[in-house]
């Protein structure tokens, strides 16, 4: 055994199985049922923070120390400086391990990995976000990114479309009331069933998408969110005019390693870790339905 | 250069002077069978075999293998201890061709790409393959498939031939020729390379007859929604034999640990015929059946690593065919997916 791994900066060489000490600075319930969790990390040295260069839609290995690590998308932007943002659903072991943590604690984190969004692609052209529950935290990063890059004027019209089946299930509040105040981007929030006190659109993902209908013409759109979502909101973006090379989503698979060793996260012969998490569906249509 | 020679009977002082020089693994008794183990004594060393029941890649990629460790600071785990890479100079001894070949699709996948496995790389930097050829090969081998064959020194530092009562070494890289150079052997006579090139030969007359496996990971590429996967499947039992004993196989876990007085983090091998290598936490699985378990298991060795990395992930030891419980054979699956592939041209 080598000598304590007091500060991780400068030690971890070229393994990138060795994770980066992160402190918890601040956990926020993001859902009114409490199994989503923000939570803020801060770098535990400050030149691994300087080092850590990510762009929206990439991922991290987050560990609980003797719990185990899994991996989650970065909802925070690169744009917000001094955190790293973490939206957690309590599902298994490493996330109700994490779901147990105070701020100041201290967790692991590998990463960043796999792609990002194409955002030189977006360049130049309108951007149409569409989500669905729990599956909005690397589109928080890229909607942030967006506006907060200092290049808006860069991209074309900015719509959004985000649904939970109740109010109470819809994250990021206050970035949403936020963005509604802007214009600059366009926000539709909507849920399942009508509910006291809602005033915004009330019905699924795809039955909203097809009512505001973006624009299909020099657009790229990318959609997250549970596949019964996804697979209802693809007609209907293909009815706009969109084709499978303008829309991309964000694959999950189990996953270990994150670097395309261990094995399990393929999609026929693509690894989700290291060719994805970010895919087209023109892509996806080469592969086989293994997600 | 001429190869170099020991007598059989010289095996024991042979195997003290590499055990002087490097830390040594070889095929050895050991819980009534005969494994790749660190060798104890000169003498327990035994090369007279057929081939082990476990691959030798659990030197270079151990069965479990501490990966760091975690200290404690407070109530929890806080604090990240590196484990030191096995870097002290290693060889192995007297595995089969076919196993020598296994390490050259490791060193593809976990020695290249864009990430490097250090804690593989460290080991195999500090290990010498003295590899033995095949005078028995067996009726359930057939690394002859894949172009290669019982004699074939590729993967290996040095390869060694058996010629009745002595063994021929002769240095296939520079670091094998530099430690034959150390060694000071005899060099061999004619008599010897004569009886080695005939028991070669006589090898050779043993291979049973096999189609080559080039060109099956093109036949694999419209199988994905054969109804051939269930079929082979049907008396799968997934017990994971045929990955666990796999020289190619490399998937693997990472659990942590918790143990008294500090935890780690460990990989283990792992295999894709088991439903928890791909569950997910919210319960969905995407390869939910045996059958679809069993196509990522030959896709992967036949169609996904040849298309990403050059190399099959299958060198034709048999392990998989002798230790199948239910006698599944990988070379009747591969005849099966030629024929799928047949007929779905025709029709």
């Amino acid at each position: 055994m080598s000598a304590v791994h007091e500060c991780t900066c400068g030690h971890r060489g070229e393994n990138p199985y060795l994770p980066m000490s992160m402190v918890i600075q601040r956990i926020v319930d993001e859902t009114d049922d409490r199994t989503i969790k923000s939570f803020d990390l801060a770098f535990a040295c400050e030149e691994d923070a300087e080092r850590f260069c990510f762009s929206p839609g990439q991922f991290c290995e987050l560990s609980v120390f003797g719990k185990g690590e899994a991996p989650f998308g970065i909802a925070s932007s690169p744009t917000e400086k001094g955190f790293l943002r973490f939206t957690i659903k309590k599902a298994g072991v490493v996330t109700s391990a994490l779901h147990s943590l105070v701020p100041g604690d201290v967790i692991g984190l590998r990463g960043p990995l796999g792609n990002c969004f194409p955002l030189e692609r977006m360049k130049g052209k309108d951007v149409v976000v569409i989500g669905g529950g729990f599956a909005f935290t690397t589109l928080r990063s890229l909607i942030v990114y967006l506006l907060e890059g200092g290049e808006r004027d860069q991209y074309g019209k900015i719509t959004v479309v985000y649904g939970a089946r109740n109010p109470g299930l819809l994250m990021y509040k206050e970035d949403l009331a936020a963005w509604e105040e802007r214009d600059d981007i366009e926000v539709w929030q909507t849920i399942d069933r009508e509910a006291p006190g809602w005033t915004r659109k009330v019905g699924f993902v795809p039955a909203v998408v097809e009512e505001v209908a973006p624009s299909a013409e020099n657009a790229i759109a990318v959609i997250c969110g549970p596949p019964i979502m996804i697979r209802f909101t693809l007609p209907v973006m293909t009815k706009l005019g969109f084709q499978k090379e303008q829309i991309y989503t964000s694959l999950e698979n189990r996953m270990k390693c994150g670097i395309g060793k261990c094995g399990r996260c393929n999609v026929g012969p693509k690894y989700v870790c290291v060719d994805g998490p970010v895919f087209s569906m023109a892509e996806l249509e080469e592969l086989p339905p293994e997600y | 250069m001429e190869p170099f020679l020991f007598a059989k009977d010289q095996l024991s002082e042979f195997v003290a002077e590499l055990m002087s020089r490097v830390r040594l693994y070889a095929p050895v008794p050991r819980d009534q069978e005969l494994r790749f183990d660190e060798v104890k004594t000169p003498d327990e060393v035994v090369l007279d075999y057929r081939n082990t029941t476990k691959p030798p890649k659990m030197v270079l990629f151990p069965q479990t293998e501490r990966m760091i460790a975690f200290a404690q600071e407070r109530e929890h785990f806080n604090k990240v201890l590196q484990v030191p890479f096995d870097e002290q100079p290693k060889a192995i001894l007297g595995l089969r061709p076919c196993d020598a070949r296994s390490f050259l699709l490791f060193d593809k996948v976990f020695g290249a790409g864009k990430y490097i496995d250090p804690y593989y790389q460290a080991r195999r930097k500090s290990t010498l393959i003295l590899a033995l050829a095949c005078t028995h090969p067996r009726p359930t081998c057939f690394c002859h498939a894949f172009g290669s064959g019982p004699y074939d020194s590729e993967g290996a530092d040095i390869l060694m031939r058996d010629a009745g009562d002595a063994y021929l070494l002769e240095a296939v890289s520079e670091k094998g020729a530099a430690l034959l150079e150390e060694l000071g052997l005899a060099q061999a006579d004619q008599a010897h390379l004569q009886k080695a090139a005939e028991l070669e030969e006589a090898a050779y007359q043993k291979l049973v007859e096999i189609e080559p496996v080039e060109g099956i990971e093109r036949d694999l590429e419209d199988l994905f929604e054969s109804e051939l996967w269930a079929e082979i499947s049907e008396k799968c039992l997934a017990c994971g034999t045929c990955t666990y004993n796999c020289p190619t196989c490399h998937c693997f876990t990472i659990e942590d640990r918790v143990l008294s007085g500090g935890g780690e983090r460990v990989r283990s091998w792992d295999s894709c015929m088991y439903p928890y290598f791909t569950l997910h936490a919210s319960g969905h699985n995407p390869r939910p059946d045996q059958a679809s378990r069993w196509r990522q298991r030959v896709m992967h060795k036949f169609e996904y690593l040849p298309h990403n990395v050059g190399l099959y992930g299958c060198v034709g030891c048999g392990r998989c065919v002798v230790n199948c419980p239910v006698l599944l054979d990988i070379r009747q699956v591969l005849r099966r997916v030629r024929q799928e592939r047949a007929s779905k041209v025709e029709s």
